[in-house]
C-alpha cells in the first residue's frame, strides 16, 4: 500500500510539470524536487521501467548517455531518460514520471539514466540499475566530491548486487568495484604511436587496491588511466573485453574486439575521450543484448554533441569552444593535453573562463589549478593564454608558476574583456575553454572573436 | 637543506603540491625527498629542515598513521628541537589521540596532542577562513569530514576572525607549536597566503627570501582578504 502522499506528490509534480511547461521551461529539475518534498521517499513507490540502465562515473557520464540513447533510438526502441535535465534524485524523479502512467504504473520498457556519482546512496536503494557503465572515477571538485576514494566507497556501498556493471578495464579504481557482480569491461589498447603521459600531476591509485604495494605501470595512458601489475600480490589489469585495438586516423575508423571478434565502426571525435565513451556505450549496448552489426550499423549515425566541441572557421582562423569543466583537474588537464598536441604549426591562443558560480557572495576554491595540468599549455606555438572571470588572478600566479613564459599569459576579471585581450595578428586558433556553468559566456565570447576577425578582414 | 614530503602519492590532494611548487622556486637548491608508503621518512635518520604532510583520503590516513608510529619518537623529537612542520588538511588529525569514524569506530592515532578528530562522512563543510597571524590575515579554504577536538586556545596557529576554527564551536584555527604549523585550510595555502609564505621561509634562515610573482601572488591574495571580509560573502557554502 503506498502512502497518500506519494500521490499527493504526483498530482503535485506532474501539475508543475505541466504549468512550466505552458510557459517554455523544460521542467526537468524543479517538479523533482517538490515531489521529495511532498514524499520523501518517492522514487521507492513509484514503478520503473523493468530495464534500467544507468551511466555514472566521473567523466564521460553525459557523452556514453547520449550514445546509447542515440544507437537505441536509430534502432526504435523507446526509451525514458534524463537527457535533459539533471542527474540527482529531482531530475531521476522527473524521468521516472515520464516512464509511468498518471498514477505512476508501469510505461515505458527502458529507461537511460546518468546518475551523478555522489548521489548513489540515494538512489540505488529504491533504483537498482539492470545495467550500470562507471565510465571511470577520478578527481572532481574538492568541495563536492573530495576525493575519488570517498567516491568509490559510496559506490562500493550502493551499488545493487544484481547490478550487471559495465567498467573501465584501463581505470584500476572503478574496475575493482563490487567485485561479485556479474561484469563486462570495456578498454582502448595502446594506440600506435601513442605517447606515454607519466607526467601528469596527479595520479589517484599507486598503490594495489588488494595488498597495497605500490603498483608497476607497465602503461600510463594519462593520471591512473593504463595498464599496471603489482608485483606483491601478482594482480594485472585485464585486457577487456570490449576493446578498441586499432585507430585509422586517415579513414575515421577504429577496430573493435568484442570478446574474440574483430569489427571495424566509425570513429567518433578527436579526442581519446570519445574512444573511451564510444566503447563503453558499445560494451553497454552488447551486454544489452542488441546485435553487433545492429550497434556499428546505428553507431555510424552519431555525432558529439556540437556544444561539448564546436569549430567555428573564418578566413582561415579558427574558435574552438571546448568544454573543460572547471574545479575538475582531470578535466581541464585533458583539454590542456589535447591542446598541446594540436597541430604546431598553428598559433594558438587558449582563453580559459572561470567557474560562473564565483559570484559576489562565493569565493571558489582555486586548489584544482594546482592539480591541473598547465604545464601542458608550454609550447613554443602557444602564443596567449588568457584567463577570464573573478579567479583570474590566481590563475595568472599559478601559470607563471608553472615557469611558462609570463609575456604570454595575461587575463581579466570578466569573459567578454579577456576575450578582448586576444591578439589576433598572435594566432591562428583560439581555443575558448569553459566550465558547467559558462557555456553562455563561451559563445557570446565566440561571437565576439569572430565579429573581430570579420571585422578586422574588412578593414584590410 | 632538505625538505621532506611525507606520502606525496596520496597526502597533497587537494592542490597542496602548489606549496611543494612555490618552496621548489623560493629554495632552488634545497633537496625534496618524497616518502612513501612503507619507506623509512628522512627525519627519523637525517636533519631536515622542513616536513611537509597535507591532506589524504580517511583510508589512506589510517596508513599514514600505521606507517607513521615506528617513528613517533623522531617526529617527537622533531617537534621538540623546532623543525619546521607544515601540515595542512586532513594531516593534523593523524597527530591527534585517535580518530573517531563515522560509524563511531576509534582509530589510534599518533598521539602527539592532546585532541581527537571525529569523522562524518555525511556531511562535508565547506567553508572559508579569515584569521590573523603575527600581524597580517591569513586566508584560505576548509573542505573536510572531520572536526578535531580540544582545547587548543593556547596553541592555536591563529585566530579565527570569520569562518570556523578546529570545530564549529571554535575560533582558534589549527596548531602552532615551536615550528610546527597546522591547519586544517586545504591546498596551496603558501600561494595563497603570501607573507606567511615569507614569514615561513625568514624563520628557516634561508637566506634572502624571494618569493616568486610575489606582485601577482599578492594581488590575488589582496583581492581573497577583501573578499573574504565582506559580509556578503558567505563563509559556509
Amino acid at each position: 500500500m503506498k502512502p497518500l502522499r506519494y500521490y499527493g506528490a504526483i498530482l503535485t509534480a506532474r501539475s508543475a510539470i505541466f504549468a512550466l511547461r505552458a510557459i517554455g521551461r523544460n521542467a526537468t529539475h524543479f517538479p523533482g524536487g517538490l515531489a521529495m518534498k511532498i514524499c520523501p521517499q518517492f522514487l521507492k513507490h513509484i514503478e520503473k521501467p523493468p530495464v534500467l540502465i544507468g551511466v555514472t562515473g566521473t567523466n564521460g557520464k553525459t557523452t556514453v548517455s547520449n550514445m546509447i540513447g542515440d544507437v537505441l533510438k536509430a534502432a526504435k526502441i523507446p526509451y525514458a531518460n534524463n537527457a535533459l535535465g539533471s542527474n540527482i534524485q529531482e531530475g531521476i524523479i522527473v524521468t521516472m514520471l515520464e516512464a509511468t502512467t498518471f498514477w505512476g504504473k508501469r510505461k515505458a520498457e527502458y529507461c537511460v539514466l546518468e546518475i551523478d556519482e555522489r548521489v548513489s546512496p540515494k538512489i540505488y536503494p529504491y533504483l537498482k540499475p539492470t545495467y550500470l557503465v562507471v565510465t571511470n572515477l577520478f578527481r572532481d571538485s574538492y568541495r563536492r566530491n573530495a576525493h575519488v576514494g570517498y567516491i568509490a566507497d559510496i559506490l562500493q556501498e550502493t551499488i545493487p548486487s544484481e547490478t550487471t556493471l559495465i567498467l573501465n578495464a584501463d581505470d584500476l579504481i572503478s574496475l575493482n568495484l563490487k567485485p561479485d557482480n556479474r561484469r563486462v569491461t570495456f578498454g582502448v589498447d595502446r594506440l600506435e604511436n601513442e605517447v606515454e603521459i607519466r607526467d601528469s600531476r596527479i595520479k589517484d591509485i599507486h598503490y594495489c587496491l588488494k595488498c597495497g604495494h605500490r603498483l608497476t605501470f607497465d602503461f600510463n595512458r594519462y593520471h591512473h588511466l593504463g595498464k599496471a601489475h603489482c608485483e606483491g600480490c601478482g594482480y594485472t589489469s585485464p585486457k577487456g573485453d570490449v576493446v578498441i585495438t586499432h585507430v585509422d586516423e586517415t579513414r575515421k575508423k577504429m577496430t573493435l574486439r568484442i570478446f574474440d571478434e574483430y569489427f571495424e565502426v566509425k570513429k567518433i571525435g578527436d579526442n581519446i575521450t570519445d574512444l573511451y565513451n564510444s566503447v563503453a556505450a558499445i560494451a553497454l549496448l552488447h551486454t544489452f543484448g542488441m546485435k553487433t552489426k545492429e550497434i556499428l550499423h546505428h553507431f555510424d549515425g552519431i555525432e558529439v554533441v556540437k556544444s561539448r566541441y564546436d569549430v567555428s572557421e573564418l578566413n582561415g582562423k579558427k574558435v574552438i569552444v571546448m568544454m573543460a569543466k572547471d574545479q575538475n583537474p582531470i578535466a581541464t588537464s585533458r583539454v590542456c593535453d589535447f591542446i598541446r598536441r594540436y597541430p604546431r604549426h598553428e598559433r594558438i591562443g587558449v582563453v580559459l573562463m572561470n567557474e560562473a558560480s564565483d559570484h559576489h557572495t562565493v569565493s571558489e576554491n582555486i586548489a584544482f589549478i594546482y592539480d591541473t595540468d598547465f604545464e601542458y599549455l608550454n609550447q613554443p606555438n602557444i602564443t596567449q593564454v588568457l584567463f577570464g572571470g573573478m579567479r583570474y588572478l590566481d590563475f595568472i600566479a599559478r601559470y607563471k608558476l608553472s615557469g611558462i613564459g609570463e609575456d604570454r599569459v595575461n587575463g581579466a576579471p570578466d569573459e567578454a574583456s579577456a576575450v578582448q585581450l586576444v591578439d589576433l595578428d598572435k594566432v591562428d586558433t583560439v581555443f575558448i575553454l569553459y566550465g558547467t556553468k559558462t557555456e553562455p559566456q563561451a559563445l557570446s565570447a565566440k561571437r565576439a572573436l569572430l565579429e573581430r576577425m570579420s571585422e578586422r578582414e574588412v578593414k584590410a | 637543506m632538505i625538505i621532506e614530503v611525507l606520502y606525496p602519492e596520496v597526502a597533497l590532494l587537494y592542490g597542496d603540491r602548489g606549496n611543494v611548487d612555490l618552496l621548489k622556486h623560493c629554495l632552488p637548491n634545497a633537496e625534496f625527498v618524497y616518502t612513501g608508503f612503507n619507506e623509512k621518512p628522512a627525519f627519523v635518520d637525517r636533519t631536515v629542515d622542513l616536513i611537509l604532510m597535507g591532506p589524504s583520503g580517511e583510508k589512506d590516513q589510517l596508513r599514514i598513521i600505521e606507517c607513521l608510529t615506528p617513528y613517533v619518537d623522531a617526529m617527537k623529537a622533531c617537534i621538540e628541537n623546532g623543525t619546521h612542520i607544515l601540515l595542512t588538511g586532513n594531516a593534523l588529525d593523524a597527530f591527534g589521540m585517535y580518530i573517531l569514524d563515522d560509524k563511531k569506530r576509534r582509530h589510534e592515532a599518533l598521539g602527539l596532542f592532546d585532541f581527537y578528530a571525529k569523522q562524518d562522512l555525511w556531511h562535508r563543510y565547506n567553508g572559508y577562513v579569515l584569521g590573523s597571524f603575527n600581524g597580517f590575515d591569513m586566508v584560505g579554504h576548509k573542505s573536510q569530514f572531520s572536526m578535531l577536538y580540544g582545547d587548543n586556545s593556547k596553541n592555536a596557529f591563529f585566530e579565527v576572525n570569520r569562518g570556523i576554527g578546529i570545530n564549529p564551536d571554535s575560533k582558534y584555527e589549527g596548531i602552532h607549536l615551536k615550528n610546527l604549523y597546522a591547519t586544517a585550510m586545504i591546498g596551496p595555502i603558501l600561494t595563497l597566503n603570501p607573507k606567511f609564505a615569507r614569514h615561513l621561509l625568514m624563520e628557516m634562515n634561508v637566506g634572502e627570501v624571494v618569493i616568486p610573482f610575489e606582485k601577482e601572488l599578492m594581488a590575488a591574495y589582496d583581492e581573497r582578504v577583501s573578499e573574504f571580509k565582506r559580509d556578503d560573502i558567505k563563509m559556509i557554502h
